[in-house]
């Protein structure tokens, strides 16, 4: 352990406390505390707003929200794991503090491994854990954030220490962590790559009113563009239902209006319109898909068109503003295809029944989420089917 | 500094507007009081008056006006 320590940079904390904390039961009185503190810590920076993703999870974590979740779990006789190790992904800021927060919950105490990636969001959550802990030092070793380069000796050290652990994909860096082994006892969660999408019925849309579209539009970018369509919950694909003439009707109206909001709020960058061109003309190869251009949405939003939903079309990625397009006459055209990477199903004017009847019946294994458009970001103690608190805490049976 | 005063303050600090503006805020109408703007305000009201308030009471929160009558659910009385 003391060998590998000059290759590793401390944010917060310290490994050697970490691995001694005793597990906590889960909403711990002093973890709700420290976690509404940070809330405050973070929620009156002066710029916060400029970040909604940050906003978002302070909001999550404030004392009341908290307090609402926890009334929602059996609390009786259940504790943390003991100690859990996360690997943190790099395209998603806040991602680090969500799994801290969760992990918390469930009672545990934590070693997190930041990406190297350097975000502002990143640094303005370290300054306000750091601050909270000063006044909560009873839980500083139940947070230690580190970093540290491709360094198999490390992350093998800390997979034989945990109790657990946490990995936030994708599937190469899933490969990669399971190079390095768990002690028998422990066990490991992982969140790999995955296929999102966006359906909406065609005729409900045309009769929303214009206000009702404007939100949609604002919604659809805080689902995809806010995260450059790197969050595995962002749609890739859109799909409408209905009638064909009215849904291709809908689909310029919503894709002009999403080009407005998009040309207002987004920094494109060069090598990101160079990238989605590059993809469009790979999957224009592979998939015989045609760019929409009729409606030309300039270099912000680029849809292609692959005529229908097919089972295949998760192989195919695209961010930063580039979006798959179907038109298909019902749900069941849409279900029947999903595969086991499909996660988010974000909607407009589809009855959610309807939906999940359909997954039931065709007994597809993917599909975690089904959230009303602009709802896919907003975080919650489920994750692709899996209940954290639950599944990061063990209870004690007794008779 | 009473609960009048607590109240305009809050939307004084978070939208950064006073007089009559804040008697006037309303939701998407005020600059700033956008979904994001929402949150802070919610909290910084949580903060202020040491309540803890229900989503659906989150949710209705739309203006100024309205605001003083959800807040009396939770005994903050701003208009004597």
């Amino acid at each position: 352990m003391i060998l590998m320590q000059q290759n590793i940079e401390y944010m917060i904390g310290s490994m050697e406390e970490t691995v001694h904390a005793k597990p906590l039961p889960v909403f711990d009185r002093n973890v709700i505390e420290l976690l509404d503190d940070v809330s405050k810590e973070i929620l009156k920076i002066r710029n916060v707003r400029e970040f909604e993703d940050l906003v978002s999870i302070a909001f999550w974590i404030r004392k009341a929200s908290l307090i609402k979740m926890k009334q929602q779990y059996e609390t009786k006789d259940r504790l943390g794991y003991g100690l859990m190790f996360h690997i943190t992904p790099s395209n998603i800021p806040v991602q680090f503090l969500y799994s801290l927060v969760v992990s918390l919950l469930a009672g545990n105490a934590n070693i997190i491994r930041m990406s190297q990636k350097e975000f502002e969001q990143g640094r303005i959550i370290c300054e306000a854990l750091r601050k909270s802990l000063e006044k909560y030092p009873s839980m500083l070793p139940y947070v230690c954030l580190l970093r540290y380069g491709h360094d198999k000796e490390i992350t093998d050290e800390l997979s034989l220490k945990c109790d657990g652990r946490i990995v936030w994909g994708g599937d190469a860096t899933i490969s990669k962590i399971r190079e390095s082994p768990l002690s028998a006892r422990a066990f490991e969660l992982t969140f790999a790559d995955r296929f999102s999408l966006c359906i909406i019925n065609g005729q409900k849309y045309l009769e929303a009113p214009s206000d009702t579209k404007e939100i949609l539009a604002h919604g659809f970018y805080t689902d995809t563009f806010f995260s450059d369509q790197n969050a595995c919950n962002s749609p890739r694909m859109v799909v409408w239902i209905g009638e064909k003439e009215s849904c291709r009707n809908a689909a310029e109206i919503f894709w002009n209006l999403e080009k407005e909001v998009v040309e207002q709020k987004y920094a494109l960058e060069q090598i990101s319109g160079v990238n989605k061109l590059l993809q469009e003309c790979t999957i224009a190869i592979e998939m015989d898909a045609k760019r929409d251009r009729k409606n030309s949405y300039g270099n912000y939003v680029n849809v292609v068109n692959v005529g229908e939903v097919s089972p295949n079309i998760s192989d195919c990625k695209g961010n930063g503003g580039l979006f798959f397009q179907a038109f298909v006459e019902n749900v069941r055209d849409i279900i029947k295809c999903v595969q086991k990477d499909w996660q988010t199903l974000s909607y407009y004017g589809v009855c959610t029944t309807e939906i999940l009847c359909a997954i039931r019946e065709t007994g597809v294994k993917g599909i975690d989420r089904i959230v009303p458009i602009g709802q896919s970001m907003p975080p919650s103690l489920q994750w692709e089917g899996i209940d954290f608190i639950y599944s990061l805490s063990r209870h004690i049976h007794v008779l | 500094m009473n609960n009048k005063e607590k109240y305009r303050k809050v939307f004084q600090e978070t939208f950064e507007i006073s007089g009559e503006q804040i008697d006037n805020a309303e939701y998407t109408v005020t600059a700033g009081w956008d979904s994001v703007g929402h949150m802070t305000l919610v909290a910084a009201l949580e903060d202020e008056f040491d309540i803890m308030m229900d989503t659906d009471d989150i949710i209705d929160f739309s203006s100024f006006e309205v605001g003083k009558q959800i807040l009396k659910k939770y005994d903050v009385i701003i208009d004597e």
